[in-house]
């Protein structure tokens, strides 16, 4: 039977609610604490399809800035709820990255890379040029926070920081034991066979394309969900979402978190946005030191903080060195 | 209708600018089949020590040479010390890689330069006008076209015709062969890279006249220049160079008219040019 | 009409200029071992590609019990219960052999695949597949070690295993004892041989003691073209065959 709170998902909430509720107290900072979960958010999709289907997409920052428009929009015309709020960003988030995802992989390779990039691009500079619904380079302001109520009873206060920390910590771990399930489902087994070897998913009965769609798609809704995270925490769309900078951004989070494992979302989201806020104060330079970081990563830590982790676990654990491990699942 | 004109060769010597960065990017990637995203980084070394050579008393005409020598010398290092460890990667690792390395030398020249966008004067000799009847043009920006024109003529020449870009050439064919016929691989990927690190720097010392020295031209000459090898197919200089020219009489024209429409039509041209003929308009593979 | 289990007739492939495979016709009955054997260059790889759907032929027809599968896509044939093997170990080198397994069981219906929501480790069904092939091969106890640490006649056994678990009708096993170590042969041949009977099997094969011990039917083909179609008996006593084999040699 399956209950839904078998092994791995029950594993990653545990995992990821002990990391959320010792956020806030590790980082002494509501603030900081929400920017982590938001990016977390972001990155989970990331990972979904780079660890676990292969597929690097330099647009997840467009589908981050396509939620926070929509949000922004419901929120300043429409003053929507925030269930209204959540759903449609992850909507539009899907269906944008759906689209971008359906004409990129017609494409392989370095070719199926640079579609991404290209659509990113675009989405930016669509952005810029039609500030009548985005605000241009000012970005949608006035975003303000839906209440959090059910009749007459707050659950949650959101206007103030720590209030919406356990909203969005709350909504991050759902998402989590969400994208945890959805991986080890036949559906992630089958993103898994594509990372490995797409020819042979093929050959073993998969169409392909319909998969990496779907996680296209995935990915999308949680980066808008992150991106409408993101306005209603700053209270503005601003238009360095829809930027390259953010997707490359999001990839570092990933990469350095280790993109083939989800609790690499949150690890590499936290270490980045510490890292830069640290630095940030007493050298504004804190990008050289994180794209430094990056190459360390990418040519000793393919696993990412989490991967080395986990080689260093099982090193002291047997005595030897581990086998290299590129991750995946058992 | 002058100023048409005048737009249009703005974005020719735009274009040929585009073209060396381009051309660059293309050596690379099709003998070396390596992602460059640091390719940006050398064309904005190539404009911020055009600067500092100014600044340190030299004249453009000096800088003209020693800063892509010096800027070959760079990549030449970097080749050694960090790229030659990724050929055997995967291009997504070689992508991140050289992402980071990009970035690395951004915020280096953020520290010694500052933020903001510094102007550079053309030289004395070509900071007039030239006229053609009532037209007139600056004759620094018809010293970049010739040049580049030149330089161009010379690139095709030495692909063409002299041994090394035999080589060069048939290494973007099989790499193992060249290493059969007794060339040192190592050599040719290394000096491959340099040069094509010191075309984008020539393409930096030009523009920066014409667009002064700022951190972020290198991630905008970079989508360009992927844009153009797109559009004109990899492997292909002369898809590439009509690619370029292209996209500077784009951006040149529509200047005026609505900027970031340019912009707009030129990743959704090389979007849909992707997806259709992946080959470019002229490319074969 | 014909009863056979796959008629493949008039089968052209060009690329650009080149012809790889010409007018091919033969038909392949039910529950035989077909082997298909040629020089270098005569299109064996070609052929088998059109059977497999990595390759769709410019002319021609291939029939699957009757049902024309000529421009059904490759992963659209495996429902249509036709599986292949690559000559080219091409497994999923960082997941277990068991979860290969599965996936592989689980392509069959590829489309129930798209379940976001039930737990793969409940998959039963997937999971009794799994363990009947593995038991099938004798390689059980190898079903949690990773792909990339398994030996290279494990993967070529596993190669064959993954076909076997898509439970097709058709089975076609491209050079499947490929850079295998003569130990390992025995066992191969074997295995082949005991797929017949369940399975039609189409084998592209250069080891002769396999092809000529194991086929009931054997097609040769020589530069695109069939050029003789029989038992092994019979194969190995057209003299056609000896000159397409030995040809060069006698004129030299």
């Amino acid at each position: 039977m399956n209950h839904i709170l078998n092994g791995p998902v029950t594993r990653v909430a545990l995992c990821s609610g002990l990391a959320l509720v010792l956020l806030p107290l590790v980082t002494g900072s509501a603030s900081m604490s929400i920017e982590i979960v938001v990016f977390a958010t972001a990155v989970l999709g990331a990972n979904l399809l780079l660890g676990f289907t292969g597929l690097m997409s330099f647009a997840q920052g467009a589908f981050f800035g396509v939620g926070a428009y929509v949000a922004g929009l419901l929120r300043v015309e429409v003053d929507a709820g925030m269930l209204a709020v959540i759903v449609a960003s992850g909507l539009a988030g899907a269906v944008a990255s759906a689209v971008v995802g359906w004409i990129s992989i017609r494409r392989q390779g370095i070719y199926f890379v640079m579609l991404t990039l290209a659509f990113a691009q675009l989405f930016y500079f669509l952005a810029y040029a039609f500030p009548g619904i985005t605000g241009g380079e000012n970005g949608l302001q006035g975003v303000s926070r839906p209440s959090l109520a059910l009749g007459p009873f707050e659950i949650a206060p959101v206007t103030s920081n720590t209030g919406y920390y356990i909203f969005a910590a709350s909504l991050f771990l759902i998402l989590s034991m969400a994208v945890a399930r959805v991986i080890h489902s036949p559906f992630g087994q089958v993103l898994l066979a594509i990372r490995e070897n797409e020819r042979r998913a093929s050959a073993t009965g998969y169409d392909v394309r319909v998969f990496k769609i779907i996680a296209f798609a995935i990915a999308g809704a949680l980066a808008g969900i992150a991106g409408a995270l993101q306005a209603m925490f700053v209270g503005l769309a601003s238009i360095s979402n829809v930027e390259i900078l953010m997707s490359q951004e999001i990839l570092m989070m990933s990469i350095i978190g280790g993109a083939n494992s989800l609790a690499g979302a949150l690890v590499g989201s936290g270490f980045v946005v510490a890292v830069s806020s640290v630095l940030s104060t007493w050298w504004p330079r804190w990008l050289l030191l994180l794209g430094l970081i990056l190459m360390v990563v990418v040519l000793y830590f393919p696993g990412g903080l989490v991967g080395a982790a986990r080689s260093l676990v099982a090193r002291l654990k047997s005595g030897r060195p581990a086998p290299s491990s590129k991750g995946g699942l058992r | 209708m002058t100023v048409y004109l005048f737009q249009a060769l703005n974005g020719v010597g735009l274009g040929m600018i585009y073209f060396l960065i381009a051309a660059g990017l293309s050596i690379v990637f099709g003998l070396l089949h390596f992602v460059n995203f640091a390719h940006g980084a050398f064309y904005m070394l190539g404009a911020y020590f055009c600067l500092q050579a100014l600044r340190m008393g030299l004249d453009f005409w000096t800088a003209l040479w020693l800063v892509p020598l010096v800027v070959g010398g760079l990549a030449l290092l970097l080749e050694r010390v960090l790229v030659r460890r990724t050929y055997r990667m995967a291009h997504m690792y070689q992508i991140l890689i050289t992402l980071g390395l990009g970035l690395v030398i951004q915020e280096i020249c953020i520290i010694v330069w500052g933020t903001e966008a510094l102007n550079v004067s053309p030289p004395e000799s070509l900071s007039s006008v030239v006229f053609f009847g009532d037209f007139g043009y600056p004759s620094y920006r018809l010293f970049v076209i010739s040049l580049a024109t030149m330089l161009t003529f010379v690139l095709w020449l030495a692909l063409e015709k002299t041994r090394l870009g035999a080589l060069l050439r048939a290494g973007s064919q099989s790499v193992e062969m060249v290493a059969l016929l007794g060339v040192n691989v190592s050599v040719l990927f290394a000096f491959a890279f340099a040069f094509s690190a010191g075309l984008a720097a020539v393409g930096g010392v030009l523009a920066a006249p014409l667009r002064g020295a700022e951190p972020f031209m290198a991630q905008e000459a970079l989508s360009i220049a992927f844009v153009a090898v797109v559009i004109g197919g990899m492997g292909r200089y002369s898809g590439a160079l009509v690619a370029s020219i292209l996209i500077g009489l784009t951006q040149s024209l529509m200047s005026s008219l609505w900027p970031m429409g340019a912009n707009l039509m030129i990743f959704a041209a090389a979007a849909a040019i992707l997806v259709f003929r992946p080959n470019g308009l002229m490319g074969r593979v | 009409m014909s009863t056979a289990e796959l008629v493949i007739s008039g089968v052209t492939k060009r690329f650009g200029d080149f012809t790889a495979v010409s007018n091919v016709s033969l038909e392949i009955e039910t529950g035989s071992i077909h082997s298909v054997i040629g020089p270098n260059g005569a299109g064996k790889t070609t052929l088998f590609n059109c059977l497999s759907g990595e390759v769709i032929p410019e002319q021609g027809q291939i029939l699957l019990r009757g049902r024309d599968i000529t421009r059904l896509p490759s992963h659209r044939r495996v429902a249509a219960g036709v599986a292949r093997s690559f000559q080219i170990t091409s497994l999923f080198p960082e997941l277990s052999v068991e979860t290969n397994l599965k996936i592989a069981a689980r392509g069959r219906h590829s489309a129930r695949a798209i379940n976001f929501w039930s737990q793969e480790s409940n998959d039963d069904e997937a999971c009794r597949t799994a363990a009947r092939v593995m038991d099938r091969l004798a390689i059980s106890g190898l079903a949690k070690a990773r792909v990339c640490e398994l030996s290279h006649g494990q993967q070529r056994a596993l190669e064959v295993a993954m076909a076997l678990a898509l439970q097709p009708r058709v089975i076609l096993l491209d050079e499947p004892t490929s850079g295998m170590g003569v130990d390992d042969l025995p066992a191969m041949r074997k295995l082949v041989r005991s797929l017949g009977g369940d399975h039609t099997v189409v084998l592209v094969e250069h080891n002769m003691d396999i092809v000529m011990g194991i086929s009931d039917t054997i097609s040769v083909m020589a530069q695109g073209s069939l050029l003789c179609n029989g038992t092994p008996r019979e194969v190995q006593a057209d003299p056609r065959v000896r000159d397409v084999y030995l040809g060069e040699d006698q004129d030299a």
